[in-house]
């Protein structure tokens, strides 16, 4: 351990407000402490600092310029002109990833423009046409058109992409039509649709992970994945227990089933502590649900006394349970 | 920071005299993860909410008058900081005070209103309020309640300028303070800990302030707050003055030649002036800088966000036509490459790919 060790100067100003807080460190040193914990950027730091700043922003600024003088002036373009804008800079994007490789960030970067344009084109192609077509089938063709992309880019943000486009698709067909399966209302029709879609993929993104794809091993896709499978099947839960609906079985069972896998998985399996608390705070929304509901504003003093009595007791009693994961998960990692 | 880090730290303090004897031992109020905090903060304010709702219920009933509003205001932000100072590390306790601070800060205002029967612009309540704010700023304990303190108290010494037609020094006088604060941390000897989270503040308010002021000043003639007594040119010129002022700044730290330190400080004010009809941009770039002055990561991020946010933002304002804003932003752009390419040749580096 030397002294010519820089530590991270976030972390070391965070630490020396702490110091100072505690008394370990005089408030009237602060200033050369600062000076000497986190010295900042020198001359040549802020040279380069400023030139790819005002490069950067100025290109970003002329971009947006160039926007905006296109959109004052979209309704006297021609179709052709309009097609044409979108397209070549489509091209353009194609062409730039294809030149500096998916791997670079610039070739990654242009992936995303270039998929996103890709729906911009078909947006532009039905205002122009106008083909009549329903909206799920613009999000169907985007999702189609991209999906090469989406599986061999190796990059989880447009996997992500494609299956929200995939859900967007789904919920906007099933809103055309809500009486594909007349048994089950149009509401929980879509929330059944996300949990199904985005379950299997997320199940299909564990297994893949695991075992042939690292890069699908981002922890940060995971957890929004999740998400997107437990709250939906949490909001049908409460749903149905707020509308007291015969539906409250079928959501019931499917919450406990999603439960039941989920802090398995993420518990021994592989642990994610972000999951976990997701899945308390999950307990403590279908409790107060039930709360609510079968106190009911009747008795309206009680409800909300044991409403937050309840809400308390359960925060504290996941919060311990958590702590003691996280310790031995600490334990295990060392 | 981990173990290692400290000590190393601590090493160099010692070395330069700062402090004597062995590091002191960890701290682990911050042990948590940072997880288990989010959801003990939502379910603190879940229970607040319901909390709040029933102490709301028994004020209504009871047909209180503006007083009873105050009082109570008043009780729930007292009972905010004896909680603030009784579990200081205990997440759900500390978020459950941080709503009721809220609540009691809301109820205080909402007697004050009604004592005043006034619900528009009133320069003396908003200073009040203000004054409160300042109050519960010094004698909170926690961060997070210190950082929406100093917030409040920003928005509302800005609604009392507002009141008073002084609207157009609201935005240059934050920018000042937010740049005067970070950038004075350096050579201030005292009050640190207590200075800290209103940095996080001003920063929030200078990013989130062009998209409301945007629509409440050009259109000054139906604003709800009068007539403005500056003209709109004040805030363009003091945000550029705070440019410049924050370029001199900067180059005196660094011991720059006048010839470098006049050119970095006239180019500011003239970017400033540029860019005038997209104040936010102005304000974007002071948070961006003044967070790579001072190595804060996080307002190099707050910045660029409200930056993009702040262009998405303005190309739906309709204050001003598509062609004017396109005008604007070329103009900036261009006045920022041609700098960028002189600064990036006098650097000597290759191009960046």
């Amino acid at each position: 351990m030397t002294s010519t060790d820089v530590p991270n100067s976030a972390a070391a100003r965070t630490q020396l407000l702490e110091w100072i807080e505690e008394g370990h460190l005089a408030p009237a040193q602060a200033p050369e402490a600062f000076i000497l914990a986190a010295p900042g950027p020198d001359t040549g730091a802020w040279r380069q600092f400023l030139s790819r700043l005002s490069l950067s922003l100025g290109a970003l600024l002329i971009a947006a310029g160039v926007i905006f003088f296109f959109a004052y002036n979209w309704s006297g373009l021609e179709r052709l002109g309009k097609l044409t804008l979108v397209q070549s800079v489509l091209l353009i994007s194609v062409a730039l990833t294809w030149w500096k490789g998916a791997d670079a960030p610039i070739g990654r970067a242009a992936l995303i423009a270039a998929s996103l344009l890709v729906g911009a084109t078909l947006a532009v192609f039905g205002q122009i046409y106008q083909t009549g077509a329903d909206p799920w089938q613009l999000f169907a063709l985007w999702a189609a058109i991209i999906t090469p992309w989406a599986f061999t880019s190796r990059m989880p943000w447009l996997l992500l992409l494609w299956l929200g486009l995939l859900d967007t698709g789904v919920i906007l067909y099933l809103e055309a039509r809500p009486n594909v399966f007349g048994f089950v209302s149009e509401p929980e029709l879509l929330l059944w649709s996300l949990v199904a879609i985005n379950g299997l993929a997320l199940i299909f993104w564990e297994s893949l992970a695991s075992n042939l794809l690292p890069w699908l091993r981002a922890s940060w896709a995971r957890r929004l994945l999740v998400l997107s499978v437990g709250i939906p099947i949490t909001a049908l839960l409460v749903q149905s227990i707020a509308m007291d609906q015969s539906s409250v079985l079928p959501a019931a069972i499917g919450w406990l089933v999603w439960m039941s896998a989920s802090l398995t998985h993420y518990r021994y399996l592989r642990p994610d502590l972000f999951v976990l608390a997701a899945d308390v705070l999950a307990v403590i929304v279908v409790a107060v649900s039930i709360l609510l509901i079968h106190i009911g504003p009747a008795e309206l003093f009680g409800m909300l006394t044991s409403t937050v009595i309840v809400i308390v007791g359960l925060s504290a009693m996941g919060a311990t349970w958590l702590r003691r994961v996280a310790a031995e998960l600490d334990e295990v990692s060392r | 920071m981990n173990v290692h880090d400290r000590a190393v730290l601590w090493q160099q303090l010692d070395e330069a005299g700062l402090v004597t004897g062995e590091p002191p031992p960890p701290n682990n109020r911050h042990g948590t993860p940072f997880y288990v905090r989010a959801m003990l903060g939502i379910a603190g304010w879940m229970a607040a909410a319901f909390m709040l709702a029933l102490v709301g219920l028994l004020t209504f009933m009871s047909g209180s008058g503006a007083i009873s509003f105050f009082v109570i205001g008043a009780l729930l932000c007292a009972a905010a900081l004896f909680l603030y100072k009784s579990a200081p590390a205990n997440d759900l306790l500390t978020q459950l005070a941080f709503a009721l601070s809220l609540a009691g800060q809301a109820f205080v205002a909402f007697g004050l209103l009604s004592w005043l029967e006034s619900e528009t612009g009133n320069v003396l309540m908003f200073l009040f309020l203000a004054a409160i704010e300042m109050l519960l700023f010094t004698l909170s304990s926690n961060y997070l309640h210190r950082a929406w303190c100093a917030l409040a108290g920003t928005g509302f010494v800005c609604l009392a300028l507002a009141s008073a037609g002084l609207a157009p020094l609201a935005l240059p006088c934050v920018a000042a303070a937010f740049a005067g604060l970070c950038l004075g941390e350096r050579r201030r000897r005292r009050w640190h800990v207590l200075l800290n989270p209103a940095m996080g503040a001003f920063a929030f308010a200078l990013a989130a302030m062009p998209f409301i002021l945007l629509s409440a000043m050009v259109d000054a003639g139906n604003s709800e707050f009068g007539e403005l007594l500056l003209p709109l040119q004040t805030q363009r010129i003091g945000l550029a003055l705070v440019l410049a002022a924050i370029a001199w700044q900067i180059t005196n730290e660094l011991g720059a030649r006048p010839t470098t330190r006049w050119t970095l400080v006239t180019a500011g004010f003239a970017l400033a002036l540029v860019m005038q009809d997209a104040s936010g941009i102005t304000a974007a770039l002071i948070i961006i800088v003044v967070g790579f002055a001072r190595s804060r990561t996080f307002f190099l991020s707050l910045g660029i966000a409200a930056l993009l946010l702040y262009l998405s933002h303005f190309y739906y304002a309709l204050e001003l036509t598509l062609l004017t804003k396109s005008g604007t932003l070329i103009a900036g752009g261009i006045v920022l490459v041609l700098a960028g390419l002189v600064l990036h040749r006098s650097t000597g580096a290759a191009p960046d790919a």
